[in-house]
């Protein structure tokens, strides 16, 4: 009876130090505005499903030093962007859908500095990944040393809609406005 | 002839001399598990001589690891409680040391098999409630078509080996493991993928590298096959750890991505770094000290500590000491190694039985040895 007792001691202790623990396991956590990751299949950058049902608005933080004036009613803001030798025009426009698609409005804006047409593999490998309270977006800097030309810009592509970030500028004040124009892009939110 | 075999079995196991030779065992395995870390890192080394149930010595001669050793130890001072010769009035005081040895084990297996450690980084003005393990990795499989949350379901590291298959939901795909890179090297793809090849896998080729010593130095990665979503998302998938953008496919109409990362274990709070302090020796890079403002936020409601080197947090069994930062020009990040170990305070509790049980023995036996001088 005795030697059972032990054994059963032995089973016990040896159990215990068995290893247990899940390894498969789920949970939910709540969704922060900018954990939301890619939902467009075959898009390079993340976007947000939008409730259609309300409108479409936006929330961002703009430096002391740009001014805002009524631009053009397509635009849902517009600002100068002032720097030591002029000033640059932003506009933040939004179009339902893709809008004609990456390619398609990066040539068109490349056209406007002068600048060739370029394929989509090309624009999609110049541009840079950077995260907003909207979620990802595309930056892309489009400059012409040669006419002095530079247009900046940021597209969020949400799930059924586009927003776009311009800004045209000479190109010699890059250096001075660039770090604004992406604090600027980053907050950018609903 | 059965109670005959139980009987041997259990004299041999209840023996003092295995004691001696499990004791002199895990000496050998001290002194060879030290001189090892010097070619393969602190942690292979222990998870190979120290953390193993057996090891193979020139790579076929199998040798007992820590574990079993340890477990063989523990199995034979608990035998040794069930002698009867033990059981005497005069022998209190070796009862009382092997009593403070047997839960010193206890302490060991706990600490083995339950505590966790890792880093906690937060960035200025963020705040975590989560713990990325040291070394240990995990697949995510994150469901991005829930409303207002995200659905992880995690697969544990134990499964992703190569040839693995498992399904993560029961009507699920099944997800096929091609490769577990230790560390990889990341490079363009010469040729056109083929369209099996999904996501990061069209232009790029993930390929190993010779592992670095230092665990925390490597950047693993791995190669998976989703089969069987009958929408077109089925296909060879790669991830590795640190990925900034991650591709999407589609289970069951809801969209998912994955996620190659460090094991995350939640905590039962939030801790938000206020201010990032630190402290340089003067004319160097060298920090001097380092501090971490935080507010300790649970129920919310919060509670402002100081996190500084050698003044840990402290707070449900998980212990945050201030371990490092990232320096960044914009925003200061902070470091902390966190700690939970269910097994902590059996070494110290262990000991004092056991100084205690050594003096009661030496209290008892003191007539005897001053009779005999």
């Amino acid at each position: 009876m005795q030697n059972y007792l032990y054994i059963a001691s032995y089973i016990i202790l040896i159990s215990l130090s068995c290893n247990s623990e899940d390894k498969i396991r789920t949970y939910r956590l709540p969704k922060k505005l900018n954990e939301v990751p890619a939902l467009v299949e075959e898009k390079k950058v993340s976007s947000k499903i939008i409730d259609e049902t309300k409108k479409f608005t936006l929330q961002w933080q703009a430096p002391k030093s740009w001014e805002q004036f009524d631009g053009h009613p397509m635009r849902m803001a517009s600002f100068y962007v002032p720097h030591s030798v002029g000033k640059g025009e932003l506009s933040i426009t939004e179009f339902s859908g893709m809008s004609g698609g990456i390619q398609a409005n990066i040539n068109r804006w490349r056209g406007q500095v002068s600048l060739p047409p370029q394929s989509e593999q090309s624009i999609i490998d110049a541009s840079i990944t950077y995260n907003s309270d909207l979620g990802k977006f595309l930056f892309f800097e489009l400059s012409n040393e040669k006419t002095n030309q530079c247009i900046l810009a940021s597209i969020y592509e949400l799930t059924n809609r586009t927003v776009f970030v311009k800004l045209s500028i000479e190109h010699s004040a890059i250096l001075e406005v660039k770090k604004d124009f992406l604090t600027f892009s980053e907050s950018i939110s609903l | 002839m059965i109670i005959n075999y139980t009987d041997k079995f259990l004299k041999i196991i209840m023996s003092p001399k295995v004691f001696s030779y499990t004791l002199i065992w895990l000496i050998i395995l001290v002194f060879f598990g030290t001189i090892a870390q010097k070619d393969i890192g602190l942690y292979a080394s222990q998870m190979k001589y120290f953390s193993s149930f057996y090891f193979l010595f020139l790579g076929f001669i199998p040798l007992p690891g820590g574990r079993l050793v340890l477990l063989l130890m523990t199995v034979n001072l608990f035998s040794s409680m069930f002698k009867r010769s033990l059981w005497q009035l005069k022998k209190i005081g070796i009862i009382i040391v092997h009593l403070g040895g047997l839960l010193l084990l206890v302490g060991g297996g706990l600490t083995a098999y339950f505590s966790s450690e890792g880093n906690m980084v937060i960035a200025e003005g963020e705040t975590s409630n989560y713990v990325d393990d040291y070394h240990k990795m995990e697949l995510a499989f994150v469901n991005n078509s829930l409303k207002d949350s995200l659905e992880y379901t995690v697969v544990n590291e134990s499964l992703l080996f190569e040839g693995s298959r498992f399904r993560i939901f029961d009507e699920g795909p099944e997800i096929y493991i091609i490769s577990n890179i230790k560390n990889v090297r990341i490079e363009n793809r010469i040729s056109p993928a083929d369209s099996t090849y999904k996501g990061l896998l069209e232009k790029f080729v993930l390929l190993p590298k010779k592992p670095e010593p230092e665990n925390t130095q490597n950047r693993p990665a791995l190669i998976y096959k989703i089969e069987g979503t009958s929408n077109g998302s089925d296909g060879i998938y790669g991830l590795f750890l640190g990925q900034g953008l991650n591709d999407p496919y589609k289970i069951n109409d809801q969209i998912f991505h994955s996620e190659y990362r460090r094991e995350r274990t939640y905590v039962p709070f939030n801790i938000e770094l206020i201010d990032f302090e630190k402290i340089m020796h003067p004319g160097t890079n060298v920090a001097k000290s380092f501090s971490s403002d935080v507010n300790l936020v649970e129920n919310d409601i919060p509670r402002r500590t100081l996190i500084k080197m050698n003044e840990p947090l402290r707070h449900k069994g998980y212990t945050f000491f201030q371990a490092s930062f990232i320096d960044d020009s914009e925003v200061e990040t902070t470091v902390l190694a966190t700690v939970k170990n269910y097994g902590r305070l059996f070494p110290y509790i262990s000991s004092i039985i056991m100084s205690i049980g050594l003096l009661i023995h030496l209290l008892v036996m003191m007539p005897k040895m001053v009779k005999r001088k």
